[in-house]
């Protein structure tokens, strides 16, 4: 039966978390596969990783040392750009150190397989009360500063040049972005895991963006994509005992593909017409 | 509004003594200049001689290694402010959205104008949609603001840059290599269109141009560089051979 996994309360969990997932993830992602800094997601999440090793080895609960882990994070990419290096360099060097403490605290740790597997590879059908809490209080942070600084947002992802000569503070709101980008991936690896976490970011914003739509229109799209692969994935993972972040991903890729295919062999769509002029008058 | 206060022929942007490198290599050597209210500036030169960087440091995205920077716009509202920053419009040479297939419309780029000058936390009102729409019409994007910026011709991107950096109601606009890419028609559209401004809204232009003849044919004043000012004086004084002689010179300092 369709959403019949509604009917447990695991289900009913895993749902309201992944539509957090779903909104925050996608609207994010528009803006950063824009500014092409798709792998961020991705270096962050390994950040991440070596954040929740180091919360299994301390006996801190993993999350908050993941939070903790990824504003470090944000804020060595960040400082590593004023030292001019390249951004996907900078990504890079933050990946292998999270990876590289993940593993060392591994190491060190006994017993703790289990743990880590769940984050690697995600267990949305096992989120509790907790997980649930502090997804809904990162997502609705995520979203708010989102929204707060909308115009900002969308100025330094068309032309950061022009944002910068127009006086927008842009290297101070790309660091708040990039650590908006760190807490997304916590809230988001949880469900999807590490392994896959950028996933949830990157493919329903390219989804979207093959469709060719005002930058506003895009966004919406790109949570649409989202939403409704978090909704067909977990009912293909209950209905054929499939993982379910696996499938949740795959579902994204299926509307990926046809986003690509409807924007190529779908007519183009008339766009709204001018409404009228209006009489300049320059008042100098 | 602002007003500009008489006298025509007053500096409202002055360089002095600008040096900057881009870690060892000089790229801009003690170069002085002033520009006066009202003026159409071209900046000429060989790939690599410090035109756009000389560009990027007028409008304050880079800050020089030594010497100063200062603004006079004599517009009541902006006096004492430096860097003047919403008296200055800026046309980039390559904006990323004109090598992607971003999901923007000629209008959302235009209202990128008004961002600045609105301030953080707050949101487009009346007036700010008001003067989005009179720099589409004073760009002539009436017909094509809806449109994706990605399927606009290359004139019609070049009109779109220029309406958003007009929406602040410049004093000054700064255009880097602006008739690149464009075709002869669009390029007679481009220098009709900052000739109005210049003589009907009274903006000062400053543009780096490649093409010699359109130095001689739509700029007043000719500011050639290598590393450092070679030659600053009227368009009209330099013809054909004249320009080829700068480049001869320019060739020998490089």
């Amino acid at each position: 039966m369709v959403l019949e996994f509604l009917s447990y309360q695991f289900g009913v969990r895993a749902m309201i978390g992944g539509l957090i997932i779903a909104v925050t993830c996608s609207s994010l992602g528009v803006f950063l596969v824009l500014r092409r800094l798709s792998l961020i997601a991705d270096g962050l999440s390994h950040v991440a990783f070596g954040g929740i090793a180091l919360g299994l080895f301390t006996g801190i609960y993993p999350l908050y040392t993941a939070v903790v882990g990824v504003v470090l994070g944000s804020l060595g990419i960040h400082s590593l750009g004023k030292l001019r290096v390249a951004s996907d360099a900078a990504i890079a060097i933050m990946f292998a150190a999270g990876l590289a403490i993940g593993i060392i605290m591994i190491s060190l740790t006994h017993n703790v397989a289990v743990d880590v597997l769940s984050f690697l590879f995600g267990t949305i059908l096992g989120i509790n009360q907790t997980d649930l809490y502090l997804a809904a209080a990162l997502g609705v942070t995520v979203i708010g500063i989102l929204l707060l600084f909308w115009k900002e947002w969308v100025g330094i992802t068309i032309d950061a040049e022009f944002a910068r000569v127009s006086g927008l503070p842009v290297s101070a709101l790309e660091l708040v972005f990039t650590i908006l980008t760190g807490l997304t991936v916590v809230v988001a690896m949880r469900l999807v895991g590490v392994l896959m976490v950028s996933s949830l970011i990157v493919i329903p914003a390219s989804a979207a963006i093959q469709l060719k739509m005002p930058f506003r229109q895009t966004v919406f799209s790109a949570c649409g994509v989202a939403v409704l692969s978090v909704v067909a994935g977990l009912q293909l993972s209950f209905m054929y005992d499939l993982a379910p972040g696996g499938s949740i991903v795959l579902v994204t890729i299926c509307f990926f593909i046809l986003a690509a295919l409807a924007a190529r062999l779908l007519p183009k769509i008339p766009k709204k017409s001018s409404d009228g002029s209006w009489d300049h008058q320059c008042n100098r | 509004m602002p007003v500009i206060l008489p006298g025509s022929e007053k500096v409202c942007l002055t360089l002095n003594n600008v040096w900057f490198a881009y870690g060892a290599n000089p790229v801009l050597e003690d170069v002085s200049l002033s520009i006066c209210q009202e003026e159409i500036v071209g900046i000429a030169g060989p790939n690599g001689s410090g035109k756009s960087t000389l560009m990027k440091i007028m409008v304050g995205l880079l800050k020089p290694d030594k010497g100063t920077v200062s603004f006079a716009c004599h517009i009541d509202e902006c006096e004492g402010k430096s860097p003047c920053r919403p008296c200055i419009g800026y046309v980039p040479q390559n904006p990323v959205i004109r090598q992607e297939q971003f999901p923007v419309t000629a209008r959302e780029i235009v209202e990128m104008g008004t961002f600045g000058q609105i301030g953080l936390f707050r949101r487009m009102n009346s007036d700010s949609r008001e003067a989005v729409d009179a720099a589409i019409a004073e760009a002539g994007l009436d017909h094509v603001q809806y449109e994706l910026f990605s399927d606009l011709s290359g004139g019609q991107q070049q009109r779109t840059l220029i309406a958003r950096a007009l929406v602040g109601r410049p004093h000054i606009i700064a255009l880097d290599e602006p008739t690149n890419g464009i075709d002869a028609q669009s390029k007679q559209e481009f220098y009709t269109l900052v000739s109005h401004l210049n003589k009907v809204h009274r903006i000062t232009v400053l543009m780096i141009l490649h093409d010699l003849p359109d130095l001689a044919a739509h700029v007043e004043r000719v500011i050639f560089l290598q590393r450092k000012v070679i030659y600053d004086g009227p368009s009209a004084s330099l013809n054909a051979e004249g320009l080829w002689n700068l480049m001869i010179t320019a060739g020998k300092i490089t």
